[in-house]
């Protein structure tokens, strides 16, 4: 530790506090350093190359093409497709935030095996992509598939075909999505609702407070800057992720269930089209940008620090 | 007093029926995992029946043989990939919380600016990262080695966030006494917010621990020889030219649960001991 | 923001940081890369400073080359690189396997750009291999003039070539056909089709269907083929005589009917999106026999020839693809060579892996035939590949049908060269199509437009 750091013997508070203040970089320092080098300069590259007709393994480099890239981005169809269905898959973030409250709160001290159930909720959360991908096919099967067996069973005798037609898949992805988010954001939620003081929770109930306003005026409050991360980034994985997806229907039946994310991975994976795929790609930024800017401007009315 | 036994009574009922309902929503969660597990004790032929067989018929141990016998040596996957997720499970929680106490607690210039900034980094897709990365790695002679790993995964934005968000939650009055006494930042924050974090700690270093582990992505692009391989690559001999070998698939998925398993338990215990009971609060 | 100023100094000081990080660590990564590399067998690089240096006397130094290929090892690579090794004792090859989808092929493609240590590698597509000999990544086969590729492999051998010259040497020949359940067949009084139109397919499959079973089941996009057959014959690339697409005629239309009549009018066959949407298994629904035909390639023998993991108790046959209609007389099955086999122009032992590849292509390559590789090479007796192909399953098989089909030279094969933008295009309009979005006649005029798109954009 350089010796400026140590607080001055000489009593001079002023130039102690200062000198604390700056320990501020310090802390932040090893962070913002490696995530420049590993992530940052990468990101540039590809910023640059937005503006080039790059194709990797091509042989030949980059060429300025100027906003080309983008004026073939909105021409396609494909494009327009994927921006509506990257605003979609936005929506199961809120809602899986919710219930995940909800059972937590729950699990917390409403339930017997308390232990038990929250092992079980996170469980999902280590299993094998495949199998869960593999298991939601099989749900949403349309003709064998057990939630069209019930849906048949209560009298509709043309049940949608999910995943299958270009009108519903979106739907059975947002049903997915939705039920997918729960466990992660309860187990996030469990943890914020250690911190809260058991004596607070008693001394509110005894208070008369209802659990309704126990939840909204104690609990909420108090577990609000989680809700705040929960939502950042949820939506900011919302936007980014799309391995469900991808392992599913890889954005068929008909591009219906394209989404950002698809769109730029086959630029990149399958055409090389490095330019291309990263002017898609810091186009989706953008997107997730402005929503976190909404949040982050949104976050003085209710998040309680 | 029989007003009392009954609203005890009723609280009771009332606990057990959540207890059901949670119970269902959770077997309805969990039952990915149980397809795991059960295709992994099935034959290829039995892989794919409706309805679904949630208890094999006829189970057979052979695919968990397979796995571990067959092949280039599962074994030597698995001891990467514990290498490299223990490390990282380890390193990238602390310095999270280092770079946290830096935003939440510590009024420095510019500081909301540059945490605004620092969030955005999480924003960037990943997809066109890669053939960067490639190029920058194979500059920096890492490429082809666990460092490619590694050190890109000691820095995180979501784990910053995070623990920030939970310092931020913890009551001012904490840090403000402490700091009226005379103690810096980094007392305390050694002292003082490290065991205090310790349930966002271990619920971070457990979800840390799981991506680096499930990472299939870069460790496909950024590892080359077979004897650095990670489980998730190892798992690429079941995909076969035309479809998947589920029932080894699964197998060699379910093997790879176990840590992930033992890493939950093992943090569970900080998760709920929390904050309230710990002993910093007398 | 009143920090901007310092906000900026702070930016300028962290990238400097950055920047000797990044040297820093880049000497870390040397010291780890030798720390992780212990007892590994290719450290980046390696083998020759290891081997070549002290050994001037007259011994001959073992040399270690790496083939890069998406068969996995124990179906058959793994036997072909041991039994060169036991032969060859000086140069000994490493097989490493990469799943052959984008993300495996773009991690050949930067191991290969990064000077890793791959001296061969196996391509099965015609555009993975043109980006390959774009970047410079595949060696000119032209200097290893003993070898006469067109002579071994025959004339179908030149759909590989670049600019008149070859940058690997095709190894497999093979094909799409459709496998027939004789039993049912029989059951039924089918024959087994020696030439037959969609509509005969249509007739099978609508007789063959049951309450448990498919009449056809077919690989994803399989119907693009009837409509490509039809097209191949004027131009690979899927063009008229004046470089407009040929994708709008008669036979795109009646295909799509066809398909579309089987998927639901008859329901003989799972409807399209369904397919790709829950993904079954084909060749284990047909050995299992949930579907009485199979619209495949030879990859389907994996399954049919294991009767430990698959038993089956009929017989299988085997027809060619249909014609869309009788009389046309313009149609080229789809099928020819595969399995390209290149030569990395950076590996240092170019000439060691050029014996190989020739070994490969005339004999290595047979243990791959139990999987349904066919080796295109003349020098392998087919009768041979066939021998192994079948080994202890021969009574499982309609041997005389399967025979006729797979070997009978006789039919018109070719693959088309359409490239993959719009191949990967075609898919949403086949999407439309089959969920009854698009009639035919709008499909087949939708894939016109597209293609003519992107023939647009190629020209410019």
């Amino acid at each position: 530790m350089p010796p400026f750091f140590i607080p001055g013997k000489d009593g001079d508070p002023m130039s102690w506090m200062k000198r604390q203040r700056m320990l501020g970089y310090v802390f932040i320092a090893p962070n913002v350093i490696g995530m420049t080098v590993f992530l940052l300069v990468p990101a540039l590259f590809s910023f640059y190359l937005m503006f080039t007709d790059w194709v990797f393994s091509s042989g030949r480099g980059p060429h300025f093409i100027g906003l080309d890239n983008f004026r073939r981005m909105v021409k396609e169809e494909l494009f327009w497709i994927s921006l509506k269905n990257t605003l979609l898959v936005m929506l199961p973030v809120p809602v899986a935030v919710i219930i995940g409250f909800l059972i937590a709160v729950m699990l917390n001290n409403r339930v017997y095996l308390t232990k038990t159930l929250r092992a079980f909720f996170f469980a999902p959360y280590f299993t094998s992509g495949i199998a869960i991908a593999f298991v939601w096919m099989v749900l949403f099967q349309p003709s064998e598939g057990p939630i069209n067996a019930f849906l048949r069973s209560a009298g509709i005798t043309d049940p949608p075909r999910w995943f299958s037609s270009p009108d519903t898949a979106m739907i059975g992805m947002l049903i997915m999505l939705t039920v997918g988010g729960i466990g992660y954001n309860m187990i996030i939620y469990l943890a914020a609702l250690q911190d809260i003081s058991t004596e607070l929770m008693e001394a509110a109930r005894i208070d008369g407070a209802k659990t309704r306003h126990l939840i909204s005026k104690v609990i909420l409050p108090l577990v609000s800057p989680t809700t705040f991360f929960l939502l950042i980034t949820g939506f900011v994985g919302a936007v980014k992720g799309f391995g469900m997806i991808y392992a599913i229907t890889q954005g068929g039946p008909a591009n219906s269930t394209s989404v950002f994310s698809i769109f730029a991975y086959k630029q990149a994976f399958h055409f090389y089209e490095m330019g291309y795929a990263s002017a898609i790609s810091w186009t989706m930024f953008l997107l997730i940008l402005l929503i976190s800017l909404l949040q982050w401007w949104g976050q003085k009315r209710w998040v309680h620090y | 007093m029989n007003a009392q036994v009954s609203r005890t009574l009723q609280r009771r009922a009332v606990k057990w029926l959540n207890t059901i309902i949670m119970a269902f929503l959770s077997l309805l969660l969990l039952s990915p995992m149980l397809w795991m597990i059960s295709t992994s004790f099935k034959k290829p032929k039995d892989v794919f029946t409706y309805p679904i067989q949630w208890i094999p018929l006829d189970p057979v141990m052979t695919n968990h043989i397979k796995v571990w016998t067959t092949g280039d040596g599962f074994l030597t996957f698995y001891l990467n990939s514990l290498k490299i997720s223990a490390t990282l499970m380890i390193l990238a929680p602390l310095l999270a919380a280092l770079a946290a106490y830096g935003f939440a607690k510590i009024e420095f210039k510019g500081r909301n600016t540059i945490f605004f900034l620092y969030l955005c980094l999480m924003m960037i897709p990943q997809q066109v990262l890669f053939v960067p990365k490639f190029i920058m790695f194979d500059w920096m002679h890492i490429y082809n080695t666990h460092w490619a790993l590694i050190l890109p995964g000691l820095f995180t934005v979501f784990g910053v966030f995070m623990i920030r968000q939970f310092f931020l939650s913890l009551p001012q009055e904490i840090s403000e006494a402490a700091f009226i006494d005379g103690a810096g930042h980094i007392r305390i924050f050694a002292r003082m917010f490290l065991p205090l974090s310790k349930p966002v700690l271990a619920t971070f270093a457990i979800i840390d621990f799981t991506w680096n582990w499930n990472d299939y992505e870069n460790a496909l692009i950024f590892l080359i020889d077979k004897n650095l391989y990670t489980v998730p690559l190892g798992m690429q001999n079941f995909m076969q030219e035309a479809g998947v070998d589920y029932n080894l698939m699964m197998a060699a998925a379910t093997a790879s649960v176990l840590p992930l398993l033992i890493v939950f338990f093992a943090g569970q215990k900080y998760i709920i001991q929390g904050f309230s009971s710990s002993a910093v609060k007398g | 923001m009143k920090t901007k100023k310092s906000f900026h100094v702070a930016a300028i000081a962290l990238c400097t940081a950055g920047t000797l990080l990044l040297a820093g660590c880049g000497s870390n990564g040397n010291s780890g890369n030798s720390g992780t590399n212990d007892g590994g067998t290719t450290a980046a690089g390696s083998p020759s400073s290891a081997a070549s240096p002290s050994q001037a006397d007259s011994k001959k130094e073992t040399v270690k080359l790496t083939m890069w290929g998406g068969v996995p090892a124990e179906n058959g690579p793994q036997e072909a690189v041991d039994n060169w090794n036991k032969l060859h004792p000086d140069i000994q090859i490493e097989y490493v396997r990469f799943v052959n989808d984008d993300a495996g092929n773009l991690k050949l493609d930067t191991a290969l750009i990064s000077g890793q240590q791959v001296d061969l590698y196996m391509n099965y597509a015609y555009s993975t291999l043109e980006k390959r000999v774009q970047a410079g990544n595949a060696l000119d086969l032209s200097s290893f003039s003993e070898y006469d590729i067109d002579d071994k492999m025959g004339s179908a051998a030149s759909a590989w070539k670049m600019d008149g010259k070859y940058y690997g040497v095709p190894t497999k020949k093979g094909g799409t056909y459709v496998w027939l359940n004789k039993d049912m067949l029989d059951a039924q009084g089918l024959e087994v089709p020696t030439d037959w139109t969609l509509d005969d397919m249509r007739d099978y499959a609508n007789k063959l269907k049951s309450d448990k079973v498919w009449g056809l089941a077919e690989g994803d996009y399989f119907f693009a083929q009837s409509i490509n057959s039809s097209i191949m014959k004027q131009s690979l690339e899927m063009t008229n005589s004046d470089g407009t697409s040929a994708f709008d005629n008669p036979f795109t239309v009646k295909t799509f009917e066809v398909y579309l009549d089987m998927m639901f009018t008859d329901k003989s066959m799972m409807p399209h999106t369904e397919q790709i949407t829950s993904k079954p298994a084909l060749d284990q629904m047909f050995v299992k026999g949930e579907t009485a035909m199979l619209f495949s390639t030879e990859q389907i023998f994996r399954t049919t020839n294991n009767l430990t993991d698959f038993p089956r108790d009929f017989k299988v046959a085997l027809a060619p693809a249909p014609k869309v209609t009788a009389d046309q007389t313009d149609y080229i099955y789809n099928g020819g060579l595969g399995d390209v086999l290149s030569i990395n122009p950076k590996s240092k032992y170019k000439d060691e892996a050029w014996e190989f590849v020739k070994w490969y292509a005339d004999e290595g390559m047979l243990p791959l035939a139990k999987g349904g590789r066919l080796p295109s090479s003349k020098d392998l007796d087919a009768d041979e590949a066939v021998k192994v192909m079948f080994e202890g399953v021969e009574d499982t098989y309609d041997l005389d049908s399967v025979k006729r089909v797979l070997l009978g030279a006789d039919l018109p094969y070719a693959l088309s060269q359409l490239d993959a933008k719009t191949s990967s295009d075609f898919q949403v309009v086949y999407d439309k199509v089959f969920s009854q979005k698009l009639t035919p006649e709008e499909g087949s005029k939708e894939l016109a437009r597209i293609h003519n798109d992107n023939l647009k954009a190629a020209a410019k």
